[in-house]
């Protein structure tokens, strides 16, 4: 199966999303997911991506076509964050 | 150890009353600025950038905000943290339409992302116990306070 790939955007690509990426793929990786995640600024976003299988932004975007969105802040605050990777799983085809 | 980031009791603040959200960010920067640690411009671009990307992040107990800005207004990276007298309301982070009553600020002066990953990960981790944060809320000595945080935030 090929390698998934996940858009990870912010305001500004300067924290959130840095912080974002990097426990989506963590919490992906522990559950045996191998995937390859990049980051951007929501700007950025619709421009970027038909070529990822899912976006997750911690802030609203438009114009990204088919792929599907997540908006949470949960992987920042800690509080909803099984649900929402249940949620990435489930977007990604995993289960 | 050094942290990547500057933490220093004279950028924690306790009973902050500034009357208003955008004072309060302004009265933050400002302090980063006295201090040389962010530029000129910086708090201009704080409170623009809150404006359109708003920063509140409701947490289990509390509700705290993490304003920060590109990294070209910026000298050094540091934290600079409000306790505040009474909460002010900030717009959550991606919910432009929800509001979350924030008692703490953390502003972020953050220079090099990529770098910095590890201390504002560890942030996040902070935020996530309800028992330190709750610790934290209740310190009255900054010095205390800023040696939590930089216990808090060094790599694991």
């Amino acid at each position: 199966m090929a390698k998934k790939r996940i858009l990870v955007a912010c305001g500004t690509a300067i924290a959130t999303s840095t912080v974002v990426a990097m426990k989506v793929k963590e919490m992906l990786e522990k559950r045996g997911v191998d995937v390859f995640v990049d980051q951007c600024k929501a700007s950025e976003a619709p421009s970027k991506a038909s070529s990822f299988d899912l976006i997750i932004t911690t802030t609203p975007v438009s114009g990204v076509g088919d792929t599907p969105v997540i908006r949470t802040i949960s992987f920042l605050s800690g509080v909803g964050m099984e649900k929402d990777m249940e949620l990435i799983l489930e977007k990604l085809g995993l289960k | 150890m050094s942290t990547l980031f500057t933490l220093r009791s004279d950028l924690i603040f306790l009973g902050v009353d500034e009357g208003g959200k955008e004072e309060t960010l302004r009265f933050l920067a400002n302090q980063l600025h006295e201090k040389g640690i962010v530029k000129e411009t910086y708090a201009n671009a704080i409170i623009e950038r809150e404006k359109n990307y708003a920063t509140g992040i409701p947490l289990e107990k509390i509700g705290v905000a993490i304003p920060h800005t590109d990294a070209i207004h910026v000298n050094e990276p540091a934290i600079a943290v409000a306790i505040l007298e009474k909460p002010e309301t900030f717009t959550v982070m991606g919910s432009p339409d929800d509001q979350v009553s924030v008692q703490a600020i953390f502003m972020l002066a953050i220079k090099q992302p990529s770098e910095q990953l590890t201390m504002l990960s560890s942030l996040m981790g902070f935020f996530q116990q309800s028992d330190v944060i709750e610790k934290f809320m209740k310190m009255d000595s900054t010095e205390e306070m800023r040696a939590l945080l930089e216990k808090e935030l060094q790599a694991p």
